[in-house]
């Protein structure tokens, strides 16, 4: 395990109370909206500025499926915290500190980040200190004793000051060692005599104690105006003290003036992000972004990138806030702006969608930060999720083609042109559209996205068939095993006889084929694929194709085993108690819920992996259509069908065992839990009534003491 | 989120908690998401469950990623510090990181429960995350308390013995039932396979904020003997 990097890149500026830097860690478990590999409205907006990121030349993604998530593009950490330990140990040698022991048992504290303004106790600090210390050739022992000073009180923080002793110094060290008291005092939260110690030395001490103390005058006003802030609250007057803020961004001023290329200059500029967010200055901040972005390329370490987007998505949050404060940062303003346009929720509240007229206002923005393409493309998108104007949007790009190695905005482009092509319903040029992309473009994840949008399109026109063939161009299992839910029977029992696809596309295909063939009460239809296949051929998670192989039910209302169920009720349809069993199963099995797209799915990786849908790329949704044709039964249909159809073979038995169950489908909070069918509560009474009557001897009855 | 809701109707759990009033402990809360509003919750809300950072595995090193809370001072409600894992593994900086952390909030004079691990063993796993566990329990001091998430996975298919071999080595199981900002798909069928079960670890359930659960399901849960109480996750305030 490494230290993260951001304490080389800003070493000093995540140093007050709310450690700006931190994500929500909760990707998915907080809702993150899944990726398509182009920049869209539904994407999470930290996968939008991934893809603007990559075309900067800040990360490199390299997905193998779709949805992709914006963090994984992260590579090694960055070693350099080992090093500064190692580093810490010789010189600490160097000026005569004795017992290396001690010293890694001090490091070890260190080995560990601290809170807020703790931080910054790092190994990079003392290794600061302790250079300086070598550097300044004290006499006799100083040296020796201000590095074990410094060494006594890191990582202890709240406690620095606990055990703290004057030193018995030379005058020239001294300055030195109130230097080490002040920084004590700062971090066990003794601001004001911190502060005093400061201000004293900044003005009349040896270069480096001056410099580090004028800059520690910043940090300690920061921490000052802070007291009254803790994690319960967002910032706002009443527990910000903005004199101390104000002190704060002038000690900062002062410092940047006196040492503009100073050893704390880059963290003076970081900590004027915390200044801005904690006076609520959103302008302000989001020029600190862009700033901040403006220095990122090539060689930005991954935790500086993740801390950089962990940030923005919470201090700036371009998703949920109005775009008006984020234009000083173009690019947070484009995530803002496509989140505005995506489609709204009923009784949420959302933001207004960004208009012509407002980008129109703000293209000198762009123009000034060199993101001309970046505007354009907000403009085109525009035309595409707002005007829904197609034919505008392909005579626009009439002139464009792919390359081989696109932008992501220029990808992004091609791709609203192909979406306005499927829009327009011309899928024969839409299809070209995507087999040109397929045949272009060398990126994995614009590979990817082109195979899924080519798959659409062949739904759209009925040629699913097209997807699974031997040399599709769409291959990639994932989105084969997706389109599973949408096939129709024939080419769901095409699959079966194939030896090149995957088991587990051919599982899938085969526990639809039953599963469906069984809701739609075509039992002769699932006996004859179960004939013809036994479930043994076959392997999905969990306990998924477990029904196909149920023994049924050997106690109490005993039912057969399912396949010989499925017999028995081709055989006698009209029995009261194969339908009662064939209830059984379906609630047994939970069949009586919409079943999923992927049946064996884990739902932990739920989100993850679900694919957008026409709806999601702003297409007029395909209108939901049954491959099996029919209706689905649910239990509920079973138990009524024995309570109340004429001419059923059925016993006394097998009709309260019905009522019994049908009435306790509402246990115990009214809600029907087997089926989707209103009831009304007279019906559910009546039925209790005809139990306790004229069944009343029954066990069905004698049980049933209540109905819901 | 966009899933469709199931047709039955549910209640639903808002961060007033009154609804598990009759329940035996009282309702604890998860803070993950920065963006919570921690002073919505209840005066006599339990543990506060606060994530305070990740272990993340890039490249083929891991990392610790700090994430979530500074200490509070004097917290009205004990504290349980939370830590996701991305490999199964507990180097020792991360163990430095978390004595660190538990020494930073007591400095706050916050009563402090333990720690919670969660980490997404896969149901084939348990037997080995219970080793791990059983190491991270070692170097706890005897005064803190370990809690560990499990996967509603876990509770229908994991395999008895490994479930129940974690007593003694946990103090409890938080079993997450949600996914997104929602319930977690088919949770009924979940609850129902939960509670049918002999497990013998203390656990409690994991809820969603505003998730719209099967109240018969969660009553029947609620039955089990090892059943220890509710832990709600907050939501980040729905600004958009």
């Amino acid at each position: 395990m490494k230290l993260s990097a951001k304490f080389l890149i800003f070493p000093l500026s995540f140093a007050s109370a709310v450690a700006l830097a931190s994500g929500d860690g909760c990707d998915f478990w907080c809702g993150e909206f899944p990726n398509a590999y182009f920049l869209a409205p539904d994407n999470d907006s930290r996968g939008n500025l991934g893809l603007l990121l990559e075309d900067q030349g800040v990360v490199h993604y390299r997905p193998k499926a779709m949805p992709f998530h914006y963090g994984e593009f992260m590579e090694p950490a960055n070693p350099a915290a080992a090093e500064s330990e190692n580093t810490v140990t010789s010189l600490a040698a160097d000026l005569g500190v004795v017992g290396g022991d001690s010293v890694a048992s001090d490091l070890q504290r260190l080995a560990a980040s601290g809170y807020g303004r703790c931080l910054t106790d790092n190994v990079q600090a003392v290794e600061a200190f302790l250079k300086e210390l070598k550097n300044a050739t004290l006499p006799g022992q100083d040296g020796m004793l201000l590095a074990q000073e410094r060494l006594r009180f890191a990582g202890l923080c709240e406690k620095a000051m606990e055990g703290h002793q004057p030193l018995p110094v030379s005058e020239a060290a001294k300055p030195y060692a109130h230097y080490l008291e002040a920084a004590a005092n700062f971090y066990a939260g003794r601001y004001e005599p911190a502060l005093a110690q400061f201000k004293a030395l900044a003005t009349d001490a040896p270069d480096w104690v001056r410099e580090a103390s004028l800059y520690m005058l910043g940090r300690v006003a920061l921490n000052q105006a802070q007291i009254r802030f803790d994690m319960w609250s967002e910032p706002s007057a009443e527990n910000i003290d903005k004199a101390f803020l104000d002190q704060a961004a002038s000690a900062f001023g002062d410092y940047l003036k006196t040492y503009p290329k100073g050893r704390y200059a880059e963290s003076a500029k970081g900590l004027f992000r915390k200044i801005h967010w904690l006076a609520a200055d959103n302008a302000a901040l989001a020029a600190d972004y862009q700033a901040w972005l403006a220095t990122m390329g090539n060689g930005t370490t991954s935790e500086t990138v993740l801390d950089f987007i962990d940030e923005t998505e919470r201090k700036a949050d371009p998703a949920g806030n109005i775009v008006d404060a984020l234009w000083p940062s173009p690019v947070l303003a484009s995530l803002g702006t496509l989140a505005s346009w995506r489609p709204q929720n009923e009784g949420e509240p959302s933001v207004p969608p960004v208009d012509v007229e407002m980008l129109a206002a703000h293209r000198g923005d762009f123009a000034n930060a060199g993101l001309e393409p970046l505007w354009s493309y907000l403009a085109l998108a525009h035309a595409f999720w707002m005007e829904k104007n197609y034919p505008e949007l392909i005579r626009q790009t009439a002139s464009e083609r792919i390359a081989a190695k696109p932008s992501n905005l220029a990808y992004s482009r091609w791709v609203l042109r192909g979406l306005s092509l499927m829009a327009l319903r011309q899928f024969p040029e839409a299809e070209s559209h995507w087999l040109e992309t397929l045949k272009t473009v060398e990126h994995p994840g614009q590979k990817i996205q082109a195979q899924w949008l080519l798959a659409l399109t062949w739904n759209e026109t009925g040629r699913l068939d097209s997807v699974y063939a031997k040399d599709s161009p769409v291959a990639l299992p994932e989105v084969q095993d997706y389109f599973i839910h949408k096939a129709k029977p024939p080419l769901l029992e095409s699959l079966l006889k194939r030896d090149d696809l995957p088991p587990r596309t051919k599982s899938l295909a085969y526990f639809r084929l039953v599963s469906q063939w069984v809701r739609h009460r075509d039992f002769a239809a699932a006996e004859l694929i179960l004939a013809a296949y036994p479930p043994t051929e076959f392997a999905l998670a969990g306990d998924t194709l477990a029904p196909l192989s149920s023994e049924g039910e050997k106690e109490g209302y005993t039912c057969p085993a399912f396949r010989e169920l499925l017999a028995a009720l081709q055989k006698t349809p009209d029995s009261g108690r194969w339908l009662n069993c064939m209830g059984d199963f379906l609630r047994t099995w939970n069949w009586n819920a919409p079943a999923p797209v992927i049946a064996d799915a884990d739902p932990v990786d739920f989100d993850l992996h679900r694919w957008h849908e026409p709806g999601d790329y702003g297409l007029p949704a395909t209108p939901a259509e049954d491959a099996f044709g029919g209706k689905t039964y649910t239990s509920m249909d079973y138990y009524r069908e024995t309570i109340e159809r004429r001419g059923l073979a059925r016993t006394d038995d097998d009709l309260a065992y019905a009522l019994h169950r049908a009435t306790t489908c509402f246990a115990s909070s009214g809600n029907n839990h087997c089926g989707d069918q209103d009831i009304p509560k007279a019906q559910r009474a009546a039925w209790f009534k005809r139990l306790k009557t004229q069944y009343k001897n029954s066990p069905w009855a004698t049980g049933q003491k209540y109905y819901w | 989120m966009r899933r469709r809701l199931r047709a039955w109707a549910a209640i639903v759990l808002a961060g007033c908690a009154s609804w598990f009033g009759s329940a035996r402990a009282a309702v604890d809360y998860w803070a993950w998401h920065p963006n919570v509003h921690l002073a919505r919750i209840l005066d006599d809300a339990g543990r506060l469950y606060l994530f305070e950072g990740e272990l993340l595995v890039r490249g083929g090193d891991t990392l610790f990623q700090r994430r979530g809370f500074p200490p509070p001072t004097a917290s009205p409600h004990p504290v349980v510090l939370v830590y996701r894992l991305e490999a199964m593994e507990w180097p020792e900086p991360l163990q430095r990181q978390v004595e660190r952390d538990l020494a930073a909030f007591e400095a706050k004079r916050n009563q402090v429960w333990g720690i919670q691990i969660d980490f997404d063993a896969r149901t084939r796993n348990l037997d080995r995350y219970g080793e791990l566990l059983g190491q991270v329990r070692a170097r706890l001091p005897a005064r803190y308390r370990l809690s560990v998430t499990g996967l509603m996975d876990w509770a229908s298919q994991g395999k008895l013995e490994d479930l129940n071999a974690l007593q003694g080595v946990v103090d409890e199981i938080v079993f997450q039932a949600y996914q997104g900002k929602g319930p977690i798909k088919d949770h009924r069928r979940y609850f129902e396979r939960l509670f049918a079960r002999g497990l013998s670890v203390p656990f409690k359930l994991g809820l969603v904020e505003h998730g719209q659960y099967d109240p018969d399901a969660l009553a029947a849960v609620r039955k089990h003997p090892a059943y220890r109480g509710t832990v709600i996750f907050l939501l980040p305030d729905a600004k958009r």
